[in-house]
């Protein structure tokens, strides 16, 4: 008996500091569970539901209190953080707090940057969505950085760009969306230098915060010229990506030229435009490609830019003749100008119209009335609204100004721009555009 | 009359040809200016001030356009020497 005393003893000396530590464990997990990864879950999901319904302050703080969750228990630069943040600043933009948007916006930059370091495709992934975000905050008309917004969207593709050539090599495919996208861009920017003539980036110090350096400038036309020349060398750029792909085929090439000629139709240079265009038809034909459906390409009218690159012949987004066109409105900053590739234009819109008209050319005294529209260029002509949804005269005068300055590629027929009659459009108002329509009634 | 058209012809030549060819033509086939996107390119991953500004200039002494490329930071003190300049000859 007295002989397994001095072991049980020992086995309670131990004994008692392991139920301490258990006691400890057990306050700590009970401390713990308030930042369960589980909660960061049902917080963005109880802040997804809150958007829905409006309440914007709400699902901001949903989104923000899942962030706290996150950084706990993945690290203060974990990318888990990246849904809930985009939608954070989604709840922020939808408040039009632009304080916060630009706080928020930078953290953001931040977080991905640390991606690049540890894995190049969650820095892709990533710049996707702040990209995206940086549009969406440069699409609010009521945004005084607009064109701010915009070229940080830019920069940060450019940044992408280098980080793949850097990572992957610069023949990479990957580059081909990010390089498209600048090009898209530069469209946008084109757009603003037009009409509010745009002609400096923000040159602030960063040593020295309110130092705001503008030493230079350049004119309007100068700037479009320059967005034209970086447009068209990415284009190539991008037909030199394919073209050294093993699995290219010449219709890639040709409908990379089609591009090319859109971009020169969208910079007024009709000329250029339809020598691109007959080279890529000829290209086609001689490539021994179905006949009908090439005809069938160049019959439909085309609205420029196009938002996406589809280079796959046939082309699938190539709608039959008797389609109407479809047209989503991005916003009032960028008239004219479709919503990027990185937002879904497909969700059913409350607000529309369908409209027919002619294309036809310009006549020389319109061409010479109107700047920048070039000789020989296709406008709209005899346009009628058949139906508006809500139907009013403030509707279908606002469709009407809209559709008048889309840029459309005409029909192409024997090497020549032909014009077309009783072309059908669905016109889809963009969000302020719908704004504006509810206030006005 | 023949050796008179060629002495004629060939200071024309050369007169020609020094119109076209700008004096330092075999330069900037050396030094490969950077295109326009190159340069955007470059601009987005540096300081502000770091940033390069390439324009079409007419230098002094010639009509013929050359594209040179500055960066912001030389634009900017170029600039302020030159203001400073000016107003130092003001007073």
């Amino acid at each position: 008996m007295h002989r397994f005393l001095p072991t049980a003893a020992v086995f309670l000396v131990c004994l008692i500091p392991a139920a301490g530590q258990e006691a400890v464990n057990s306050a700590e997990e009970q401390w713990l569970n308030n930042f369960q990864y589980v909660f960061a879950e049902q917080l963005l999901n109880t802040g997804v539901l809150a958007m829905e319904q409006g309440e914007f302050q709400l699902a901001e703080q949903n989104f923000s209190e899942a962030i706290q969750v996150i950084k706990v228990n993945n690290g203060l630069d974990s990318k888990f953080q990246i849904p809930a943040l985009g939608k954070m600043i989604e709840a922020l933009l939808a408040q039009r707090r632009w304080e916060a948007v630009d706080q928020q916006l930078g953290y953001f930059d931040w977080l991905n940057l640390h991606n690049y370091y540890k894995n190049i495709y969650d820095y892709l992934e990533g710049s996707k969505e702040l990209s995206r975000l940086f549009l969406q905050a440069s699409a609010d008309y009521t945004n005084p950085q607009s064109a701010r917004y915009l070229i940080a969207a830019k920069n940060l593709n450019w940044q992408v760009v280098s980080a793949i050539e850097t990572t992957l090599g610069t023949d990479h495919q990957l580059l081909v969306p990010w390089l498209y996208e600048i090009v898209l861009i530069h469209s946008y920017q084109s757009s603003l230098i037009k009409r509010r003539g745009m002609t400096s980036y923000e040159f602030k110090s960063e040593s020295e915060s309110d130092v705001i350096v503008s030493g230079w400038s350049i004119g309007r036309n100068e700037s479009l010229q320059l967005s034209y020349s970086i447009g068209n060398e990415l284009l190539e750029r991008i037909r030199s990506l394919y073209a050294a792909r093993e699995d290219t085929s010449a219709a890639t090439d040709a409908i990379m030229q089609v591009y090319l000629g859109d971009w020169e139709l969208l910079f007024n240079n009709n000329r250029s435009a339809l020598d691109h265009y007959r080279s890529a038809r000829q290209a086609l034909a001689e490539a021994n490609l179905n006949a009908d459906e090439i005809q069938q390409f160049f019959s439909k009218p085309t609205i420029l830019p196009q938002r996406e690159l589809n280079t796959e012949w046939p082309v699938t987004n190539a709608l039959s003749v008797e389609d109407p066109l479809r047209f989503a409105a991005w916003s009032t900053n960028y008239p004219a100008l479709t919503v990027p590739s990185a937002f879904d234009s497909s969700e059913p819109s409350r607000f529309s119209v369908l409209a027919t008209f002619n294309l036809r050319p310009l006549e020389r005294s319109n061409a010479e009335r109107v700047k920048l529209i070039a000789d020989g260029s296709f406008g709209v002509h005899q346009l009628q609204i058949q139906n508006a949804v809500p139907d009013s005269g403030f509707v279908r005068d606002l469709a009407a100004r809209s559709i008048r300055q889309l840029k459309i590629r005409p029909r192409l027929e024997s090497g020549s721009f032909v014009p077309s009659v009783g072309i059908q459009l669905e016109y889809i108002f963009s969000p302020e555009e719908q704004a504006l329509i509810i206030g006005n009634n | 009359m023949s050796k008179f058209s060629n002495q004629l012809i060939i200071p024309l030549l050369a007169l020609l040809v020094a119109c076209v060819i700008p004096p330092d033509e075999n330069t900037e086939e050396m030094v490969r200016l950077p295109t326009d996107a190159e340069v955007e390119q470059y601009n987005a991953s540096v300081a502000p001030e770091e940033r390069i500004v390439c324009r079409r200039e007419i230098p002094v002494g010639t009509n013929i356009p050359r594209r040179l490329c500055r960066m912001v930071r030389d634009v900017e003190e170029t600039s302020t020497f030159h203001r400073d300049q000016l107003r130092r000859v003001l007073r």
